[in-house]
């Protein structure tokens, strides 16, 4: 106990005590037993199946990239469902608690939430998008495809590659658990300064944000540092730069800015936490703080990471519009550059988040610049997709759909974008809801993306197209929704709602709530529809089943090239490139399906329970920080470091796959292309292909030789 | 395009460790980091220029840590990682150089320039 705070404290638990469990709300609890209900339904069939030890050696322990990926982006999704929950919870309160007449329930004075409740709800929803769903999508997608496009077998780091996965999902769990022990920061998603001190939040809700950002902030650097080795350094024999396709420009470009800029706010929350924990003063208001430094430190990442989601979200669109329009995409060189200069100048904008902090004319105008610069490389973005769909035969599959809405999207951002970065503007609008509608509406671009590139990519990964009815029924809801939703938002913000209210005092705002509510409904449908797409998809997954290696037909990148689903070593020999966009040059003179006339081991590595090990550890330290039972969280820390130095003196050798049994897998899939997917297996191919299948490593199997 | 091996010990990185490197470089940063701090705690001379010497202490603390610890180089195997040095020092640069600017406008500008003269501030 190095600060004092309130309440009791015991060296077994902490702060911790049955107090914590808030029994008392109705709404926690019956989240409780739903989530319970849902737990113990996922255990029991996983039991039932006798899927333990499946699960165990094929996916939790696996340091294969795609599994990893798909990993990720199930993490994402699932997140993603409890965020959009948060914002239905939000817009439901608005709506109920609109003037002095309105009416009151479980505790709150208007509406049915307090603001003490509703202002977790709005830091969980603004926490949880961003760092929990979004970016592990992103992670996932980046972590499946940029291998598969440069022709390497892995990630340049398998293990560091599970290492950053678990500490993500070490992260989301704690964000998770507060749910029902404890409960999680009111102080927004940014952590206002100096709201997040120990004066003014005593409780453990900030805590529980500043260990998962900080943990979660780790992992997605060193997701970075891996997807810029693996880009750098594993590409296949003949892919220069200049042939790289799209994707893996802007993923290299967001690695780079993930890199430089997630350490900035590891640190700036580090620094909030030794005020919190040892009595620090950094971003308190005297004795030699500035609250803005953590602001200013904040944003160092915060916009940053504004391009961190949405150049893979580009690079995602670059991808589809070619393939959707039947072309090559236009302008390839221009777009490359566009992505590392929107990276660059993604490092001298942040300052436009808080114009109206006071600082001088000369700062504001430099950042103002800055910000509008950034509409150069987008707008050169903008008009090469433009240009691409200009005269292609532009078919509108679902992925094309989910591209072609985020472009529209991008426009409105863009431009609302553009006032938001003139200070004049800048100083009427801050803190309304016309800045939270923006920041939507570039969001829903990645968002719009993000759903595009489970579309697009899902074949590739699982072995069957995903349902096309209910995926339009999704996608036009989705985009109903974010009209309906964020145009009233706009509008309300023009009005002058600040953002963050759980009261609204004015009742000829709530027209345009209702508005908000019925945008939201929508999505509730679109929702519905893309859960039951996924169970359609699933269920009919032998009708939808890919025979070949490119499911639509015109794809270009070099992913397209092997099986699908992948097999797990990607690729039976590695392949050489001839061309920038290979698939669709191999395609048209007639070398898709020529294969090799011999085959050679390949090496991979071995699985590994540890990543699972150090994700519960850390864990367990973010636990132990929280609730400040320091036995535990020194548990945690001292398995880390333990953990750590076993790997180091792990000998791990990998195993070797002959190239006479990459023959055989290859000779079955030419034989019945497809049938090894989807058809023998419930989740569809990535499982098919197991690393069971191949032979398991003998003694001295690709051991090297000592020096 | 990268160079193929499965032994650790055989990682360029690694060959290229050297254990006087690494006990002169840690030598020479002790001296580095507690030379300014002596002199801070001491006292010996004004803020500016202590200020001066902690700041070009820093510098040669990086050079150092950096060529002998980190291996930061020109040859094949370690340009990358000098590349991803030199292109980081700008953002450094930057993200200092912009905060510094918007907090000396702000404290001109707002309720600090009283502890700007505050002892905290070296005034």
């Amino acid at each position: 106990m190095l600060v004092d705070y309130p309440g009791p404290w015991t060296f077994l638990l902490g702060r911790l005590d049955a107090r914590e469990i808030p029994l008392q709300n109705p709404i926690l609890l019956w989240t409780f037993v739903l989530v319970s209900v849902g737990a113990v339904a996922v255990i029991g069939a996983v039991t039932y199946y006798g899927s333990w030890g499946y699960l165990w050696r094929e996916w939790l322990t696996s340091l294969d990239h795609k599994r990893i990926g798909v990993m990720y982006c199930l993490l994402g999704v699932a997140m993603m469902f409890r965020g959009f929950i948060d914002g239905v919870m939000m817009r439901t309160q608005q709506l109920m608690a609109v003037g002095p007449k309105s009416p009151g329930y479980m505790g709150a004075l208007h509406g049915y939430l307090p603001p003490y409740h509703f202002g977790q709800i709005y830091s969980a929803h603004g926490t949880i998008m961003i760092l929990f769903a979004i970016t592990p999508i992103l992670v996932g997608i980046m972590n499946i495809i940029v291998p598969l496009q440069i022709g390497a077998r892995d990630m340049a780091y398998p293990y560091l590659n599970a290492m950053s996965f678990w500490l993500t999902a070490a992260a989301t769990g704690l964000v998770m658990i507060s749910l029902f022990v404890g409960d999680f920061s009111h102080a927004g998603w940014v952590g206002l300064s100096p709201l997040t001190e120990l004066a003014y939040s005593p409780g453990v809700g900030v805590d529980y944000w500043s260990w998962a950002v900080q943990i979660g902030g780790v992992g997605t650097t060193l997701a970075s540092i891996n997807i810029i080795a693996t880009i750098i350094k594993m590409r296949a024999p003949g892919m220069s730069w200049t042939r790289m396709p799209i994707f893996c420009w802007t993923a290299l470009s967001a690695s780079v800015v993930g890199l430089s800029s997630f350490p900035v706010l590891t640190a700036a929350v580090a620094l909030l936490s030794l005020d919190r924990y040892a009595g620090t003063h950094f971003f308190t208001p005297g004795l030699g703080g500035n609250l803005m430094l953590y602001t200013d430190l904040f944003w160092i990442w915060g916009h940053p990471e504004v391009y961190y989601v949405v150049l893979p979200a580009f690079g995602i669109l670059s991808e589809i519009i070619p393939t959707f329009s039947e072309k090559p995409l236009f302008g390839y060189v221009t777009m490359a550059a566009a992505s590392i200069a929107i990276g660059g100048v993604s490092w001298s904008v942040w300052l436009h988040h808080f114009f109206t902090m006071g600082a001088g004319p000369g700062v504001n105008a430099f950042f103002s610049i800055a910000s509008m610069l950034v509409g150069i490389p987008t707008g050169v973005k903008v008009f090469n997709w433009a240009f691409t769909l200009y005269r292609g035969r532009v078919r509108f599959d679902v992925p094309m759909l989910w591209a072609l809405g985020a472009l529209v999207l991008l426009l409105t951002g863009g431009l609302t974008g553009m006032m938001l970065a003139m200070p004049a503007i800048n100083y009427t609008v801050h803190n309304s809801v016309f800045v939270v509608a923006h920041f939507h509406n570039m969001l829903n671009v990645v968002g719009f993306a993000c759903f595009g590139a489970i579309n697009y990519w899902f074949p590739k990964v699982f072995g069957f197209r995903l349902d096309e009815r209910t995926g339009k029924l999704a996608f036009w809801f989705f985009s109903a929704g974010t009209v309906v939703l964020f145009g009233s938002m706009y509008a309300l913000g023009f009005m002058g709602m600040p953002r963050r209210m759980d009261y609204i005092p004015f009742t000829s705002w709530r027209p345009l709530l209702m508005g908000e509510e019925a945008g939201i409904l929508l999505f509730l449908v679109a929702s519905y529809y893309f859960v039951k797409q996924l169970f359609v998809s699933i269920r009919d997954r032998a009708k939808n089943r890919v025979t070949a290696s490119d499911a639509w037909g015109t794809s270009r990148s070099l992913e397209w090239l092997t099986h699908s689903p992948v097999p797990f070593y990607n690729f039976a020999v590695q392949p050489h490139i001839n061309s920038r966009d290979e698939w669709a040059w191999r395609r048209e003179h007639g070398l898709g399906h020529v294969r090799p006339d011999r085959y050679e081991d390949i090496h991979l590595p071995d699985n590994t329970p540890l990543p699972v090990m150090l994700g519960a550890c850390a864990f367990a330290l973010g636990f132990g920080l929280v609730w400040r039972m320091y036995w535990l969280a020194a548990s945690g820390l001292v398995g880390i470091v333990v953990l750590v130095i076993a790997r180091s003196f792990q000998d791990g050798p990998g195993h070797t796959v002959p190239g006479a049994r990459i023959r055989q897998m290859e000779a079955s899939y030419a034989a019945a292309p497809g049938e090894v997917g989807a058809a023998r297996d419930p989740v569809g191919g990535v499982a098919a292909w197991q690393t069971a299948s191949a032979p398991r490593p003998r003694a001295g199997d690709g051991r090297p030789a000592r020096p | 395009m990268s160079i193929e091996t499965r032994d650790p010990l055989q990682h360029p990185e690694v060959q290229l460790a050297r254990g006087r490197h690494y006990v002169g470089a840690y030598v020479v940063s002790l001296l580095l980091t507690g030379g300014p701090l002596w002199l801070v705690v001491r006292h010996l001379g004004t803020p500016r220029r202590l200020m001066i010497v902690v700041i070009a202490s820093a510098a040669a603390l990086t050079l150092v840590q950096g060529y002998f610890w980190l291996r930061l180089d020109f040859s094949r195997t370690q340009r990358w990682m000098t590349a991803a040095l030199v292109l980081f020092i700008p953002l450094v640069v930057m993200t200092i150089g912009l905060t510094a600017w918007m907090f000396a406008t702000l404290y001109a500008r707002t309720m600090i320039p009283t502890l700007m003269h505050a002892p905290a501030f070296g005034h």
